[in-house]
């Protein structure tokens, strides 16, 4: 992806052309989710009233919304906490996960088809029967009311995603690769993290961001897992407040809380996915 | 390369020690559940009493869970087909080179990043809405009368409504994994290919789909357990047409605030394995039918 | 030498008190949102009584409405948890093997009841409530009551001439024919209070233990009353009562149009309402509030009516030393100036016989006081979750007139 992005091709009108309607197609897509998140912003610069009787803005800019989020919102001290938990939890899912899904997918042995299809169980079961048994899980490792608790869980509970989502990646590549490598006296595991890793760059990259916000806004178990004030993420911090704003009925409210946690989001996602490409590119070898 | 049991154990051992960690005992105990009454989640074992196939029984004779079952029937493939159908479209448009192709994929993703019940309720009380909603000025501005006085919300549209957002809100996602899919492929085929004259479509299919076929694949299944676990729109748009057994689980594990008569952990434990089991099964037809030719690349 | 004798003494001294300051600590976990009005009286509350009873500390956790689903799992993991709060038919069914029997704990006297009984310094009707859940124990103490009743727009009220509440059916009948023809909108309701209104019309005209049989045995739907309440529903929606966009009103959108447009004059809804549309509703917008009318043939009359409470329980694994002191804090926030500063902040019932109610909840509190029988939080009708949503979703046709109330026992009573 980097390489390719690198190179600027030159204009040339007769290209750009035969390209014209995939331009007008994700022109016309991004124009309406900018329609709506524009929506969404508008309206958290409005009065409830505004946002019932769709004249959004029509008494002007109101910051009242922000004050009064800001105010009673704690999610913004919760954003340290949501870094704290999101970030490790993402490297280490991928430094789990991605030796297992090679292995599964390109290794001969004899559990592999009872591992895939555990892997497969615990894709399919729901959220909710796993959550609530977790709390005898936690108990019984010793484990509750850390941080670490919270990094652990959402390591553990990606394991099924991450590996079955980088299996297909890895079953594509030609072995000539490992041969080569194993000709040179590389062991398994080096040729492993050095040449195959690098080669599936953009499916880790990927499947990181997916983890990256699947964790961000994790609710339930952030709940239930971090439930001193201080060590609440951002989720829950959000959920609390939009639900409180909904209750006393301030919509303009909520939008707002939803657009000072909204902003941060975007930063620290268009920050890190450039963080993860070059962290996942680093000292790989190009395919 | 020859694998040794040391390197497949170094391999696979984490990932296997975490997940068994973490999901053996829920699993083993929701099984187990489904399989006797059992009144909340948090009931001791002592006070389970044995019920045999009967909370499946029971389970498939309540009309509420086949109308839930039947939805996301409908949702799993007709949303199926929009999502990942539109998710390639935009993924091969946006692997071609385009000015600003990293630009148009953020913003394609983006609402994915917004907390859901925002996205949900922006839907209900704006685009949906029918006396200002975007809907209503889109249409009426484009002079079609008929679709500009549209019901979206009413109950018989509510199903469409609320499957149109969860369409538009799903596609980034697949079209990220597409795009990884794509750049995985090797330019050298796609000018080789160029060289002999073939245009977009005959590169499309004879070169991107072979070797995105796994991925596909994949996406097939992570497709069906999204759909599964379709929880946050269902609470907005909520209606009998948009009820899904995620829904029907909850309620059935959790109640209601207002009232917890229902509560019937059994029950909620055996709508939670045939959820895995279908889930499972999908996953072993997509296996057998989109064949992962293993194409090197 | 005695410096350091009195050094010593004093350091042990301060070692001792906070020793004993760090005695009882009371772990709560609350159903309220950390930023929700009543959580910040609630920690206010906390507060003021640590600063007056030295010795005691209260730790809040707060889970929203998720609590109710927790707690049990919690404790039983071995989390420290003395006192816990939620809805009371929750308390009842999720937590009733794990809380304490507080009834010896009602009938004394405490520094904030003024000499009386702490059982008569509270509205006797959700003391009443709460014994009856439990065989006659009192197995949590209630606070932040909640009523579901019809409130009304007072001003629409006024203006057509309407002076007393309608108490029957006919007299009802009247009232929405004089308010139609006024020009205003006489009934609204959205998708998440839909069935309130074929709720209440089935328990008063059935009786709320046959109604509660109904949602859950749908061969009792051929019994001819229950045609007759979906005629009596039908012939609402036939007249021209119900709000033309009910089809497509979902929540919030009703109560919404009803404070924004005040152009429809009543809704069922509970009274959390004036507060929930407190940031759209005009300064001279007056609240009414009233009992469901008796109908006619019914069993039940204005004296039944639908209402809850949020309670506090204690574990019953706690110590007797904490235990007193969480009763004695429950007592407290229930009987002095902070029950008031539920309904002057967070618009909540307050719990204490001479507090005031918040303006807005003036008219509910007639109707309130003069329920002796309790239906569920929003009737029987929506008590089985299996039917619920059927059974909604056929009220919602019938209320918009697009099915007849034969269509409707049909459709219901199929679930």
């Amino acid at each position: 992806m980097t390489t390719k992005e690198k190179y600027r091709e030159p204009f040339k009108l007769r290209k750009e052309l035969t390209r014209l309607p995939g331009y007008l197609v994700v022109t016309i897509w991004v124009t309406f989710t900018f329609f709506m998140i524009g929506w969404i912003i508008l309206a958290s610069f409005s009065t409830t009233k505004e946002i019932f009787t769709g004249k959004l803005l029509a008494s002007g800019i109101n910051l009242d919304n922000f004050v009064k989020a800001f105010t009673k919102n704690k999610a913004l001290l919760n954003l340290g906490n949501s870094v704290i938990y999101t970030v490790p939890s993402c490297i280490l899912i991928i430094l789990v996960c991605a030796p297992a899904a090679y292995c599964l997918s390109r290794v001969r042995f004899r559990m592999n088809q009872i591992f895939e299809k555990l892997i497969i169980i615990g894709l399919a079961i729901p959220n909710i029967m796993i959550v609530m048994p977790l709390f005898s899980v936690v108990n019984v490792l010793n484990i509750s009311g850390s941080r670490g608790t919270l990094i652990f869980l959402y390591t553990a509970c990606s394991v099924p995603y991450t590996t079955f989502f980088l299996m297909t990646f890895f079953r594509g590549i030609s072995t000539t690769y490992e041969e080569a490598a194993a000709i040179d006296g590389c062991g398994p595991i080096r040729c492993f993290w050095e040449i195959m890793f690098p080669l599936v760059q953009p499916a880790v990259v990927t499947v990181t961001i997916f983890n990256f916000i699947g964790k961000w806004n994790e609710y339930f178990m952030a709940l239930i897992f971090a439930n001193r004030s201080e060590l609440r993420p951002i989720g829950v911090g959000l959920y609390q407040t939009v639900t409180s704003m909904m209750n006393s009925g301030d919509w303009a409210g909520m939008f707002a809380s939803v657009v000072i946690v909204f902003v941060p989001t975007v930063i620290i996602y268009i920050f890190l996915s450039d963080k993860i490409v070059s962290g996942v590119t680093a000292g790989g070898v190009k395919g | 390369m020859k694998q040794t049991k040391t390197s497949i154990f170094v391999f696979m051992a984490p990932a296997m020690i975490l997940f068994l960690l973490v999901f053996a005992y829920p699993v083993v105990r929701t099984t187990l559940m489904s399989l006797f009454n059992v009144q909340s989640v948090n009931s001791a074992v002592s006070t389970w009493s044995f019920a045999g196939l009967g909370n499946y029984t029971k389970l498939f004779s309540t009309r509420l869970f086949l109308i839930s079952l039947g939805n996301i029937g409908k949702i799993w493939l007709f949303c199926g087909i929009a999502t990942l159908g539109l998710g390639l479209i935009l993924a091969i448009i946006l692997t071609q080179g385009l000015r600003g192709q990293k630009f148009f994929r953020a913003a394609i993703y983006l609402p994915n990043v917004i907390a859901a019940v925002a996205v949900g309720y922006m839907w209900l009380l704006y685009v949906f809405n029918n006396r200002f909603g975007l809907m209503k000025s889109l249409f009426s501005g484009l002079g079609i009368t008929s679709m500009a006085n549209y019901q979206w919300l009413s109950a018989e549209h509510m199903f469409l409504s609320m499957c149109i957002a969860y369409v538009f809100s799903n596609t980034g996602y697949f079209m990220l994994m597409y795009i990884a899919g794509i750049e995985k492929i090797s330019l050298d085929y796609y000018e080789a290919a160029t060289i002999e004259g073939a245009n977009v479509f005959q590169k499309f299919t004879h070169i991107t789909l072979p070797l995105i076929s796994g991925v596909l694949g994949t996406s097939l299944v992570l497709w069906t357990t999204k759909t599964m676990g379709f929880f946050a729109l269902s609470q907005v748009f909520s209606n009998v047409s948009t009820i899904t057994p995620m829904v029907y689980t909850y309620q059935t594990l959790f109640g209601s605030e207002i009232s917890a008569d229902s509560v019937n952990a059994g029950i909620a434990a055996s709508s939670a394995v045939v959820m895995t089991i279908v889930v499972m099964v999908v996953s072993m037809i997509s296996k057998h039918t989109v064949k992962d030719e293993g194409y090197e690349l | 030498m005695k410096k350091i004798i009195a050094l010593f003494l004093s350091i042990a001294l301060l070692l001792g008190v906070s020793a004993s300051l760090a005695d009882t600590t009371i772990e709560y976990w609350s159903s309220w949102s950390e930023t929700e009005n009543q959580a910040l009286v609630l920690q206010e509350a906390a507060k003021a009584y640590e600063a007056t009873h030295p010795g005691i500390k209260i730790n809040f956790t707060f889970n929203g409405r998720d609590n109710r689903n927790l707690v049990v799992s919690a404790i039983e993991a071995g989390t420290q948890i003395d006192v816990m709060d939620a809805n009371i038919d929750n308390i009842q069914k999720l937590w009733a093997n794990n809380i304490k029997d507080l009834s010896e704990y009602m009938t004394k006297t405490y520094d904030t009841t003024n000499g009386k009984a702490y059982v008569d310094s509270v509205m006797p009707s959700m003391t009443s409530l709460a014994a009856s859940l439990f065989d006659g124990k009192t197995m949590c103490i209630p606070y932040i009551p909640q009523a579901y009743m019809i409130f009304c727009n007072q001003n629409i009220f006024d203006e057509v001439g309407i002076t007393e509440y309608p108490a029957t059916w006919d007299e009802f009948l009247t009232a929405c024919e004089k308010i139609k023809n006024a020009g205003y909108t006489p009934i609204t309701s959205d998708t998440a209070y839909i069935t309130s209104w074929m709720g209440y019309y089935l328990s008063r005209l059935m009786g709320n233990d046959k109604v509660a049989q109904l949602v859950r045995d749908k061969s009792m739907w051929s019994d001819p009353q229950v045609l007759e309440a979906a005629k009596a529903i039908e012939n609402l929606a036939k007249l021209g009562y119900f709000d033309a966009n009910i089809a497509s009103n979902v929540y919030p959108v009703a109560q919404q149009d009803m404070v924004i447009g005040e152009n429809i004059a009543m809704y069922i809804n509970g009274t959390w309402l004036p507060n929930e549309v407190a940031a759209t509703t005009p300064d001279n917008f007056k609240w009414g509030a009233f009992a469901f009318p008796a109908v006619p043939n019914g069993v039940e009359g204005t004296e039944a009516g639908c209402y809850s409470t949020y309670a506090i329980a204690v574990n019953k694994d706690a110590s007797v030393e904490i235990a007193d002191a969480a009763v004695d804090f429950i007592v407290y926030l229930t009987t002095s100036e902070y029950d008031q500063k539920f309904a002057d902040v967070a618009s909540a019932i307050p719990m204490g016989n001479d507090a005031t109610w918040p303006e807005d909840l003036a008219a509910a509190k007639d109707a309130l006081s003069n329920y002796t029988i309790r239906y569920p939080s929003q009737t029987s009708l929506t008590t089985n979750s299996d039917s619920k949503q059927i059974i909604a979703d056929a009220c919602l046709k019938l209320m918009s007139g697009q099915i007849t109330a034969e269509e409707f026992v049909e459709l219901a009573s199929n679930f």
